[in-house]
């Protein structure tokens, strides 16, 4: 059975794996084992803290194949943006220009280095391995976020961004940071994803310009990708848009990938969710993703209306967790899913 | 040759000049050129103006009772005549966190050449150079006779060597005007923010050069005190000379 916990310390080297593997474009799955091992010890002080308002955690999920004991696919929440580092993207503007001599207008898409998603939640690192990226596990690892934000508002703010790898041609390269990238920061694309990784992200800041950038002065192969996702993540996009995303006139000031936001509430997953316990009738024929109410013991799994073995297994799942650290009955919630795992 | 002050009976004579001449300066201008128009305007200049005015004043070159020239001065450029130029700098990409740091070249247009006086057009017949610059030292006596209108320096925008291509590079990438339709107004529609060296392409190869077409023109300019301030005309990247001031040194 495939299900979702929180990522433990003994994940280093699985998570180690998983980051090599990943795309160039995600800078929070940094190819580096003493950050990976940063990351995984804030994310269980994240998840152990009593946190009653959103500050510097950061949360790292796991996707994990029962049957193999094994750590497949990766995914996380920044609580709130820009608190330790500033947040960068480009918004994307339509500038106007007016010529009262020529009784006309010139309208202009232009890109202006912005920290406006800053203060924002932002679900990120999202990655898994080619072999498990099915329709299921992507549903899963990405929505099992929401089922703990539910669990937990109070961790997160009340805007959730989530950003997509931008494109990039048959060489890996990415047209947009070739022509944007490149020219304001004198160097490589993977080496300044590096610094990303590895460095505070200030550098941004200190080398874009503070200007405009006129898109219509970039290389076509540029304009064409502005704001356009990697194809491997048209899944993924699926159930963002699923969940209630709406496109922003955000991007990525790497790779021109967009950028997504939803008001928490909004959340599909969170706002149709249900309590439920192992006797409740509305599972018999559901389709859709449930979930303990822990934190650190955080369960999520897939639910299909399966078999009573399968749902003694998944209950044993839930509910094992929950015994080891919680005396008293957590809620579990239910969140439905409208096209079928 | 006689240099004198448009009148109203060239207006025929100066529909066919525009026609058939050849502009030396003023190329993008003469595209909206309106002879009736421009050329009331310029009467009215020459009647009224006064003290620090905008206006336009046309002289004409004339041999044998015909106009083998024209040239339009503007006053106080920016308030009827727009005056906007590119403005050619530096910018800095400095990262303290990474210790690197490097420059590149931004374009960036501006209104300084406001309240200045310039030549806005100069045709003339089969090309000649030496009634252009007849005309040029009409105007420009005229100019400094009348420092009320022309008290805060005076420029002349050459035209640029490089043809269409500053414009392919800049302006039409701004505008999607082609080469052909653009006119000096369209510079207009650019924004004023810097525009960076990497996106302009070829834009900026030829700076600081003249064509060998020009550069009778260009000494002629220097000799007179006239110098390259780093600014281009905003259309073709036209090199743009100044002078600071058209009165005597120690008026």
């Amino acid at each position: 059975m495939m299900y979702v916990r929180p990522c433990v310390l003994d994940d280093l080297e699985a998570l180690e794996n998983l980051a090599y593997d990943s795309p160039i474009g995600l800078t929070s799955l940094p190819e580096n084992t003493e950050k990976l091992r940063e990351q995984l010890d804030k994310s269980c002080r994240s998840f152990a803290a009593a946190v009653q308002s959103p500050g510097d955690e950061e949360y790292l999920f796991a996707l994990v194949d029962s049957s193999r004991n094994c750590l497949v696919g990766v995914s996380g929440i920044i609580a709130k943006s820009g608190l330790r580092e500033p947040y960068f993207n480009f918004r994307r503007e339509q500038h106007f220009i007016y010529s009262q001599s020529l009784q006309k207008s010139n309208a202009m898409r232009r890109l202006v280095l912005s920290t406006d998603n800053s203060g924002k939640s932002v679900f990120s690192s999202f990655f898994i391995g080619t072999e498990y990226r099915t329709p299921a596990n992507v549903n899963l690892l990405a929505r099992a976020r929401v089922l703990y934000v539910a669990g937990f508002p109070q961790r997160f703010c009340d805007e959730i961004i989530v950003e997509f790898v931008g494109i990039t041609d048959e060489r890996s390269e990415s047209p947009f940071w070739n022509a944007v990238g490149r020219a304001f920061f004198s160097m490589e694309y993977d080496q300044a994803e590096h610094y990303c990784g590895m460095l505070s992200k200030s550098f941004i800041g200190e080398l874009t310009p503070p200007f405009p950038i006129y898109e219509s002065l970039l290389p076509a192969s540029a304009q064409a990708v502005i704001g356009q996702h990697d194809a491997d993540d048209k899944d993924l996009l699926a159930v963002a848009l699923s969940e209630g995303f709406y496109p922003t006139s955000f991007v990525d000031v790497f790779d021109g990938g967009p950028c997504f936001s939803s008001r928490r509430e909004h959340l599909k997953s969170l706002s149709q969710r249900m309590a439920v316990d192992a006797t409740s009738q509305l599972l018999d024929n559901a389709v859709g993703l449930l979930a303990n109410g822990l934190s650190e013991d955080f369960r999520c799994v897939p639910w299909h209306g399966q078999a009573e073995a399968d749902r003694l297994a998944c209950w044993a799942l839930l509910t094992g967790a929950q015994a080891a650290t919680a005396e008293t009955q957590p809620k579990h919630y239910f969140a439905p899913l409208e096209f079928g795992l | 040759m006689i240099i004198r002050a448009a009148h109203l009976d060239d207006r025929a004579a100066l529909v066919r000049l525009i026609g058939s001449g050849v502009a030396l300066l003023g190329a993008s201008v003469v595209k909206e050129w309106r002879t009736e128009r421009q050329l009331n305007e310029s009467l009215l200049s020459f009647d009224f103006s006064e003290g620090e005015s905008a206006g336009n004043f046309i002289f004409v070159a004339e041999v044998k009772g015909e106009l083998v020239g024209l040239i339009e001065l503007q006053s106080m450029v920016g308030y009827s005549f727009n005056g906007l130029s590119f403005l050619l700098g530096k910018a800095l990409h400095r990262s303290d966190n990474l210790s690197v740091c490097h420059e590149q070249r931004v374009l960036t247009l501006d209104h300084s050449l406001l309240g200045s006086g310039c030549f806005s057009l100069c045709v003339v017949l089969d090309g000649n150079c030496d009634v252009g610059l007849a005309l040029m030292q009409a105007g420009l006596d005229f100019a400094k006779a009348r420092n009320d209108l022309f008290s805060q320096g005076f420029y002349v925008a050459l035209p640029a060597q490089s043809g269409p291509s500053f414009w392919q590079a800049v302006g039409e990438r701004l505008t999607a005007i082609p080469f052909t339709q653009a006119s000096h107004v369209h510079a207009e529609l650019f924004p004023q923010s810097p525009l960076f060296e990497c996106f302009l392409g070829e834009a900026l190869a030829h700076e600081n050069k003249n064509s060998p077409q020009v550069q009778p023109l260009v000494d002629w300019l220097v000799g007179l005190g006239f110098s390259y301030q780093q600014r281009r005309y905003p259309i073709d990247g036209g090199l743009i000379y100044q002078l600071v001031s058209l009165a005597p040194a120690g008026n």
